[in-house]
């Protein structure tokens, strides 16, 4: 970046002027010369009307002519000066003399001025060579190093501490990124692992029979499809964590009244009763799509932990400046300790279940920055033995258009 | 040669199980931390793959009651297996006392590899072939020959053999066979391990050479380790 723009400066100007050290001093030297010049030439100037504008002759006196009808006259009464020459010739002397001093004068100030805009406009840009310095030395791996100016408080000092702060921001949001990557391979990894293992195990043996082969590719298919459902996961997150929800006026009780009748084929299949409550016209701005993943996810869970015989309930509504949408199941319920870990990434309440009926451990994380991308927040009530609740929080679109 | 799998990827523990099997070992499985600690307290393993995170009790724990548990008649090899393999991961679980560790996915060959090498540990052979007097056993290439003729061995007459030359001399007992060679499934009500042994015994002079394995009455058995 710093090089493009150097480029294109270089393109304009000498050589000797791409430093902007050079031009301030330059500029601050042509303005105060300019200013300077006009001081003189106006003091110049007016000198030599003042002088040019001395009478030649002297005023003695007036002579009042009174004539037949009543007017009066005036007349001055002059004097011809005899040393009017010598005073025309000292008065041009001292133009000449003021003339000399004034362009000696500008010149030294002229040079005097380069020199202490040089020196004053070098002190002032010092800290900046300090910030290029340490931005120079910054790798895209190594977001470690700071600024840390030493400097009185003022407009550079601001500058290198915003620079620190956009560093530490872009160091942290480097290293989730690192975390992220890291957590996803290690999930991806194990059922590689699975796949990689039974493979080899089965190949390497002459006498496996075909029953043994079939085991072995419903394990390849298992985990397949586990990494499949991961890897779809892991694009939603990206998805949600890089695109800022793209906005537009959403009814959530419409999402509600969808996603049940999607989820009413499985909630039979596993003998559970949906129940849907929820009023209508429930605007808020947001991103359509990411609302009904988000009731989705919540859905999915709450079938999954739900007993044979047991209701999962779906509602929605408003609560003061707040649209709020709930899933509550009759299941398990999750452990205070566990409330907050719940919403962590590739956490799963009881890993080898969890794993086997193919969660990612992303859905609950996706719920919960759907609803942070839409200035809410999701909330859990639940102890063991009773159940869960999970309600989204979501403010309500400005204008009521119900 | 007997070992426990403990992994919570039941598809993983099981493959693997199976694979070690048929390299003649005594296989159990543990899917998670507490059953691997009452596996471990209730048989003696010779090595325990031991998977570093699983839920509950995960293997730093399972590793550290191992090491610190003075009940033990003799403390099994530990090899870890794990899907972490940042440097703090596998110097904290060699610190924990883990033999040896092994990043998921990992070459089955491999894990064989490390398998023989860390059960090899407390002998003195260097390579994958052992030889006690007449006697050559190459693990790698599963062949166990006595002076030079191959000796036509099942998986578990195989083990049984490796046992035997490991502790060439010693006198074991058929409670330290069953326990080292033989899973849980086997019954300790039968006498499949005098039946092995007898069948070992007979296949080992099949060309009418001395016995090797004597039997010490009230004791056990011996493989002589002078010819």
């Amino acid at each position: 970046m710093t090089s493009s723009r150097s480029v294109r400066s270089a393109r304009w100007l000498p050589s000797w002027l791409g430093s902007i050290r050079t031009r301030i001093a330059l500029l601050y030297s042509t303005i105060l010369f300019g200013l300077a010049a006009f001081v003189v030439g106006v003091i110049y100037l007016g000198l030599a009307r003042t002088l040019d504008d001395q009478p030649i002759t002297r005023k003695v006196g007036e002579r009042v002519v009174i004539t037949a009808d009543g007017r009066a006259y005036t007349f001055p009464i002059e004097q011809v000066d005899s040393y009017l020459y010598i005073e025309r010739e000292a008065n041009a002397r001292a133009l000449a003399t003021l003339r000399q001093y004034s362009f000696g004068s500008l010149l030294i100030l002229f040079v005097s001025s380069v020199g202490v805009g040089w020196i004053v406009s070098g002190r002032v840009l010092e800290p900046i060579d300090d910030i290029t310095a340490v931005a120079r030395e910054i790798q895209a791996t190594d977001l470690s190093r700071r600024i840390n100016l030493e400097w009185p408080d003022d407009e550079l000092k601001h500058l290198a501490d915003t620079f620190d702060d956009m560093l530490a921001r872009i160091d942290q949001a480097f290293e989730s990124q690192r975390q992220f990557i890291h957590e996803a391979s290690h999930e991806l990894r194990n059922p590689l692992a699975v796949i990689r293992t039974n493979l080899e195990v089965s190949l390497a043996d002459p006498d496996a029979t075909v029953d043994d082969l079939r085991r072995t590719a419903q394990v390849v298919q298992r985990s397949t499809e586990r990494m499949a459902r991961l890897v779809d996961d892991l694009l939603v997150y990206a998805r949600q964590g890089s695109l800022s929800v793209e906005h537009e006026r959403v009814d959530v009780s419409a999402i509600v009244t969808g996603s049940v009748s999607e989820f009413e084929a499985m909630a039979t299949e596993r003998e559970v009763q949906l129940v849907c409550a929820a009023s209508a016209g429930l605007w808020v701005d947001g991103d359509r799509l990411a609302l009904q993943q988000a009731l989705a996810n919540l859905l999915a869970n709450a079938l999954e932990v739900s007993p044979a015989g047991s209701t999962v309930r779906v509602s929605a509504g408003r609560e003061g400046p707040w649209v709020w949408m709930a899933v509550s199941d009759e299941g398990p319920g999750i452990a205070p300790e566990d409330h907050e870990r719940v919403f962590q990434r590739f956490w799963r309440g009881d890993a080898r279940t969890g794993r086997e009926e193919g969660h990612s451990g992303l859905g609950l994380t996706i719920v919960r920055q759907i609803a942070e991308a839409h200035g809410g927040q999701v909330r859990l009530a639940s102890a063991l033995g009773r159940g869960a609740a999970f309600t989204v929080w979501l403010p309500a679109a400005p204008t009521d258009v119900s | 040669m007997r070992v426990l799998v403990v992994d919570d990827e039941v598809d993983l523990a099981e493959a693997v199980a199976r694979g070690l099997r048929r390299e003649g070992y005594a296989v159990d499985v543990a899917f998670d931390g507490g059953e691997a600690l009452e596996k471990v307290a209730v048989n003696a393993y010779d090595l325990v793959c031991l998977d570093l995170t699983m839920p509950g009790v995960d293997g730093r724990e399972v590793c550290r009651r191992i090491r610190d548990d003075a009940t033990l008649a003799a403390q099994p090899r530990i090899l870890m297996l794990t899907a972490r393999d940042s440097l703090e991961d596998r110097v904290s679980g060699l610190d924990l006392g883990a033999d040896d560790y092994l990043v998921k996915p990992f070459a089955f060959p491999e894990l064989v590899a490390r398998v023989r090498t860390l059960l090899r540990r407390d002998t003195p052979a260097t390579s994958a072939v052992m030889r006690v007097g007449e006697l050559e056993l190459d693990e790698a290439r599963h062949v166990a020959r006595r002076a030079g003729r191959v000796l036509d061995l099942t998986t578990k007459e195989f083990a049984l053999l490796r046992y035997f030359m490991l502790h060439a001399g010693e006198v074991l007992s058929q409670e330290t066979l069953l326990e080292h060679v033989w899973d849980e499934h086997a019954d300790p009500f039968t006498n499949t391990v005098r039946v092995t042994v007898g069948t070992l015994r007979k296949k080992l002079s099949a060309a009418g050479e001395p016995p090797l394995i004597e039997t010490v009455i009230g004791r056990g058995y011996r493989l002589l380790d002078q010819p």
